[in-house]
C-alpha cells in the first residue's frame, strides 16, 4: 500500500461528504455533541438534597397493633397479613422494606438479612466521549462504500491504478482520523477542564472509532446504495457497541483481562477506565486493533463494483444454514416456554400450549421456505407438478401413515428439563387444529423434503428433520420421514409428500391403538418397496 | 383484465425482487428476532443465574432441618459466612443473621423458614405468587403492538422507496411506457408491500402468542396488517417524484408525518379506530381498519396514476 494514495483517497472522501454547508453541520454537531461530554460537571446523587419523607405501607388482612403506625389498612393491597396457628404474623405479596423494619424493630428474634455485593466497576465519562466519537459517523459511513456505488464512482475507482485495499485503507483513515481526533479532542478539553485525569485509557479512546469505523465498512461493503448501507449501519452498529459493551462488562466481572479481550467492548469500557492497572488497555488496544485489521481485510477482499453477483452455496452450507434457521424457527415457540419455567415462574410454562407453538413454529417454517422459494423460485423446493404412478402413491400412503402412528418410541429422559422438553415437542408433533396441522404439514415438508432434500439428497435431509423436528422420538421422525421422502424422490415433486402429511397427520388424530412396532415396520417396508421401484432418471 | 393480469405479475415480480434482496429480507425478520432473542435470551440469562440452592449452616444450627426439609442443600461448615464470600454455597444462615450474594425468590422461603426456627413474631410466607398466563397477557399485546408500530413504520419506508428506488433505477419507467393503466405499478407496489409486511408481522404476533400467550391473536394480527398497508399506502401517495439523490428525505419525513399523524388521532380519540395506523391500540373487529387500508392503498394508486400523467 502506498502512503500517498492512501492520503489522497481519505481527503477525497472527507472532502465529498464534508463539503459545504454539510461539512460545517457535521462539525458543530460533534462539538455539540462532545463538548458537554467532557466539560459539563456531573451531579452527584448525594448532592439531589434530603430523602423524601417516609410514607405509611399499605397492607390488607389483619393489621398488626405492634407496628404502629408504620402501616395503614387498605384493602386490595397485595401484601396481606394473616396470624398462623401459633399466633404470629405471616406476610403474604411483597414485603416493603419499611414494613421489614417495622416488623423487626419490634421482634424478639429478628433476623437480618446481608448481601455481600461486589464493588461494581462503573466506567467513567470518557466512555461517553468512545461512544459519541464512534456514533456520529455512522451516516457517513452508510454513505463513504455504498454512495461510491451508487454513483458509480467506485467502478472508476477499482479500474484505476488502486488496490481494493487502498480504496478501503483510504477510506478507514478518512472516518477513524476524524472519529479519533473529535475523541482525543474532547479528552483533552475533559483533562484541561480538570474534569478527568490523564491516563492509559488515551490508547484505547481513539481505537474505539477506529475499529467502529472498520466494522461499519465491513457491514456496508455489499450495500448497493445509501438506503442500503443506512439500513445496516443505523441498524446493526450501535446493537453492536452496546452488545459488546455489555458482554465486556460482565466478562470483566470475571476477569478485567477477559473482558479487555472482547473486540470492540473491551476498548469502549477501557476508554471509559473502567479497571484499574496496565493490562487492560494495552489488551483491549491490541485485541481491537486486530479485529479492526481483520474486518479491514475482509471488507477490501469482498470489494467489487457489483456485489449483486451470484453467490456460490454448496449443499453443506445449505445443509447447516437451512438446518439451523428451521431448528430456531420450529423449536423456539415450542421449547421456548419452559424458559419460563426455568427462570421461576412456572405458572407461564404450564399456560403456554405446544399447539400454539407448534401453530406459531409450522407458520415460522412456511415463512422461511417462502422467502427461499421466491428468491430461487418454485423448483428450488420442487413444487412442480408430480409424476407419481397409483403403486408407488399407494406405498407412500401406507408408509406416511403407519409412520404418523408409531410414536411411543421415546428415549429415557435424563433430568426433569428434558422430560418437560419431550413432552412440548411430542404434544406439538400433532396439531389438533385445521390451520396448525397444514402449517405444519406445509412448512416442514417444505423445508426438508422440498428445499434440503433437492439440495444435500434425501438422506441427509431425513437425518436433518429428524433432528430438528423429532429429536425426542427419533424412530417416529424416521418411519414418517422416510416414506415421504422416497415419495418425493419418486415423484420429483413435494406436493404429493405434503398431501400425505396432511392425511397422515389427520388420521393420526383419529387413530390410536396400533403398536408402534407394527407401524414403524409398515412404514419401513413402504419406504424400501418405494426405493426399489424408484425409476433411474 | 389485462391490467388485472398485469398487476398480478408486477406484484409476483415486485415480491421476488423484494425476496432477492438481503437488506429487505433482514428488515422483515429483525424487529420479531429482536423481540423474541431478547425475551428468550433473557429468560435464558434468568434462568442461567438461577444459584443452586445450597444453604451453609454451622453445625447444629435448629433451623437446619426445617431448611433441609424445604428442598435446600445444607452444608454444614464453622465458617458458613466465608463459604458465600467465596462463593461456595448461594447462601448462609450466620447466627440471626442470613447471607447471601444473590436476591432470588428462595431467599424469601429461606428468610421464611429461619425465621420460623429462631420463634419471630413474623415471617414472610414461603410461596412467591407468579403471574399465570392469563395475568400476563396484557404484556404480550403490549409487545406484540410494539411490533405492529415497527411494521407500521417499515410500512412508509417501504411505499416511498419502492416507488423512489425503481424511479431511480428506470424501472418504473419502463412499467410506466408498458400498454397498462398507470394505477397498476403502484396498486403493484402496495400489494406486494403490505403482503410482505402482513405475513411477516403475523409470524412474529404467532411467536409472540407461543411464548407470551395473547388473548385474541387474530385481533392484533388484523390491525397490524391493516395499520402496515395503511402506512405502505401513505409512503407510496409521499413519494411524488422523488428519486433517492434527490429530495428522498422529505419524502421520508412526509411519509413518517402522516403515520404518527394517524397513530397519534388513534391514542387521542377511540372514534377514530375505524382508520388503520389508528386503530393498533384498539381491541375491536379489525375488519373496518382493513377495509379503509385498502381504500387508503386504492386511493394513493390513483394519486400516484394522475400525477404520472
Amino acid at each position: 500500500m502506498r502512503l500517498g494514495t492512501l492520503v489522497a483517497i481519505a481527503r477525497r472522501d472527507l472532502r465529498m461528504e464534508l463539503r459545504g454547508a454539510r461539512g460545517l453541520l457535521f462539525g458543530a454537531l460533534t462539538a455539540g455533541l462532545l463538548l458537554p461530554a467532557s466539560a459539563v460537571p456531573v451531579t452527584r446523587p448525594e448532592n439531589l438534597g434530603p430523602a423524601p419523607t417516609p410514607q405509611q405501607v399499605r397492607v390488607s388482612g389483619e393489621l398488626p397493633e405492634d407496628v404502629g403506625e408504620a402501616v395503614v389498612l387498605a384493602e386490595g393491597s397485595p401484601t396481606r397479613i394473616a396470624r398462623d396457628d401459633d399466633g404470629r404474623y405471616v406476610v403474604r405479596g411483597p414485603v416493603p422494606g419499611r414494613l421489614r423494619k417495622a416488623f423487626d424493630a419490634v421482634d424478639p428474634e429478628p433476623v437480618r438479612i446481608e448481601v455481600i455485593r461486589d464493588p461494581l466497576p462503573v466506567p467513567g465519562r470518557t466512555l461517553l466521549m468512545a461512544l459519541i466519537s464512534s456514533s456520529i459517523m455512522m451516516g457517513a459511513l452508510s454513505e463513504s462504500l455504498a454512495g461510491e456505488r451508487a454513483r458509480r464512482t467506485l467502478s472508476t475507482l477499482l479500474a484505476a491504478a488502486v488496490t481494493k485495499e487502498e480504496i478501503v485503507v483510504g477510506k478507514w483513515l478518512a472516518w477513524t482520523g476524524y472519529g479519533a481526533t473529535a475523541a482525543l479532542l474532547s479528552a483533552g478539553v475533559a483533562i484541561a477542564s480538570g474534569q478527568v485525569e490523564p491516563g492509559l485509557w488515551l490508547l484505547p479512546l481513539p481505537v474505539v472509532p477506529a475499529a467502529t469505523v472498520a466494522l461499519g465498512l465491513y457491514l456496508v461493503r455489499r450495500a448497493r446504495d445509501v438506503v442500503a448501507g443506512a439500513t445496516i449501519s443505523l441498524r446493526v452498529l450501535p446493537a453492536a457497541l452496546m452488545g459488546a459493551g455489555i458482554a465486556a462488562w460482565f466478562l470483566g466481572r470475571v476477569h478485567p483481562l477477559a473482558g479487555a479481550s472482547v473486540p470492540l467492548g473491551g476498548a469502549l469500557l477501557t476508554a471509559g477506565n473502567t479497571w484499574p492497572g496496565v493490562a487492560p488497555p494495552l489488551v483491549a488496544t491490541a485485541v481491537t486493533g486486530a479485529c479492526a485489521a481483520a474486518l479491514l481485510q475482509r471488507t477490501a477482499h469482498d470489494l467489487s463494483d457489483d456485489p449483486g453477483g451470484e453467490v456460490h452455496r454448496s449443499p453443506m452450507r445449505d445443509l447447516v444454514f437451512v438446518g439451523a434457521m428451521a431448528a430456531t424457527a420450529w423449536l423456539a415457540p415450542i421449547l421456548g416456554p419452559l424458559l419460563w419455567g426455568m427462570a421461576g415462574n412456572p405458572n407461564l410454562t404450564e399456560g403456554l400450549d405446544p399447539q400454539d407453538g407448534a401453530v406459531a413454529g409450522g407458520a415460522s417454517l412456511v415463512l422461511l421456505a417462502g422467502l427461499r422459494v421466491a428468491r430461487d423460485g418454485l423448483t428450488t423446493a420442487q413444487l412442480r407438478k408430480p409424476t407419481l404412478g397409483a403403486l408407488p402413491l399407494g406405498l407412500g400412503a401406507v408408509g406416511a401413515l403407519a409412520g404418523a402412528l408409531a410414536i411411543g418410541l421415546t428415549w429415557e429422559p435424563m433430568s426433569p428439563n428434558l422430560a418437560a422438553a419431550q413432552a412440548r415437542l411430542t404434544a406439538a408433533a400433532h396439531p389438533s387444529t385445521v390451520v396448525g396441522l397444514l402449517a405444519v404439514a406445509a412448512g416442514q415438508e417444505v423445508v426438508f423434503r422440498g428445499i434440503l432434500q433437492r439440495s444435500v439428497g434425501p438422506w441427509l435431509a431425513l437425518a436433518a428433520f429428524v433432528a430438528v423436528i423429532t429429536p425426542q422420538d427419533p424412530l417416529h421422525g424416521l418411519a414418517v420421514g422416510l416414506p415421504l421422502a422416497m415419495v418425493t424422490a419418486h415423484s420429483n415433486s413435494v406436493w404429493p409428500a405434503i398431501a400425505l402429511r396432511i392425511a397422515a397427520l389427520a388420521a393420526s388424530l383419529l387413530v390410536t391403538g396400533i403398536p408402534a412396532a407394527v407401524a414403524l415396520a409398515a412404514a419401513l417396508v413402504a419406504a424400501a418397496a418405494l426405493a426399489w421401484t424408484r425409476p433411474s432418471r | 383484465m389485462n391490467n388485472l393480469r398485469a398487476l398480478f405479475w408486477l406484484t409476483v415480480t415486485l415480491v421476488q425482487r423484494l425476496s432477492r434482496e438481503g437488506m429487505i429480507v433482514r428488515s422483515l425478520v429483525f424487529p420479531t428476532t429482536l423481540v423474541i432473542g431478547t425475551l428468550l435470551a433473557t429468560l435464558a440469562v434468568m434462568a442461567a443465574i438461577q444459584s443452586p440452592s445450597t444453604v451453609a449452616m454451622v453445625p447444629g444450627d435448629p433451623a437446619s432441618a426445617l431448611v433441609d426439609e424445604a428442598g435446600f442443600t445444607v452444608v454444614e461448615t464453622e465458617t458458613p459466612r466465608e463459604a458465600v464470600e467465596r462463593r461456595m454455597v448461594w447462601a448462609a444462615v450466620v447466627g440471626d443473621d442470613i447471607v447471601t450474594r444473590n436476591e432470588t425468590p428462595e431467599l424469601r422461603r429461606l428468610e421464611s423458614m429461619v425465621r420460623e426456627a429462631r420463634g419471630s413474631a413474623w415471617r414472610p410466607a414461603s410461596a412467591v405468587l407468579r403471574p399465570s398466563n392469563v395475568e400476563s397477557r396484557p404484556w404480550a399485546l403490549r409487545i406484540a403492538r410494539l411490533l405492529a408500530v415497527l411494521f407500521t413504520l417499515y410500512g412508509g419506508v417501504f411505499g416511498a422507496g419502492m416507488l423512489a428506488r425503481d424511479r431511480e433505477d428506470g424501472t418504473l419507467e419502463s412499467e410506466l411506457s408498458m400498454p397498462i393503466a398507470r394505477w397498476v405499478p403502484a396498486t403493484a407496489r402496495f400489494v406486494a408491500g403490505s403482503a410482505g409486511l402482513g405475513l411477516f408481522f403475523a409470524g412474529g404476533v404467532l411467536l409472540v402468542d407461543a411464548v407470551l400467550d395473547l388473548a385474541e391473536p387474530l385481533t392484533v394480527i388484523g390491525h397490524g396488517v391493516a395499520a402496515s398497508a395503511g402506512a405502505t399506502a401513505v409512503g407510496l401517495a409521499s413519494a411524488g417524484n422523488a428519486t433517492l439523490k434527490s429530495g428522498f428525505s422529505t419524502t421520508l419525513a412526509f411519509s413518517m408525518t402522516g403515520i404518527t399523524a394517524l397513530g397519534s388521532v388513534g391514542l387521542s380519540n377511540p372514534n377514530l379506530h375505524f382508520l388503520p395506523i389508528a386503530s393498533l391500540s384498539s381491541e375491536g373487529s379489525p375488519v373496518v381498519p382493513l377495509m379503509v387500508a385498502l381504500g387508503f392503498g386504492l386511493a394513493s394508486s390513483a394519486w400516484f396514476a394522475w400525477r404520472a400523467k
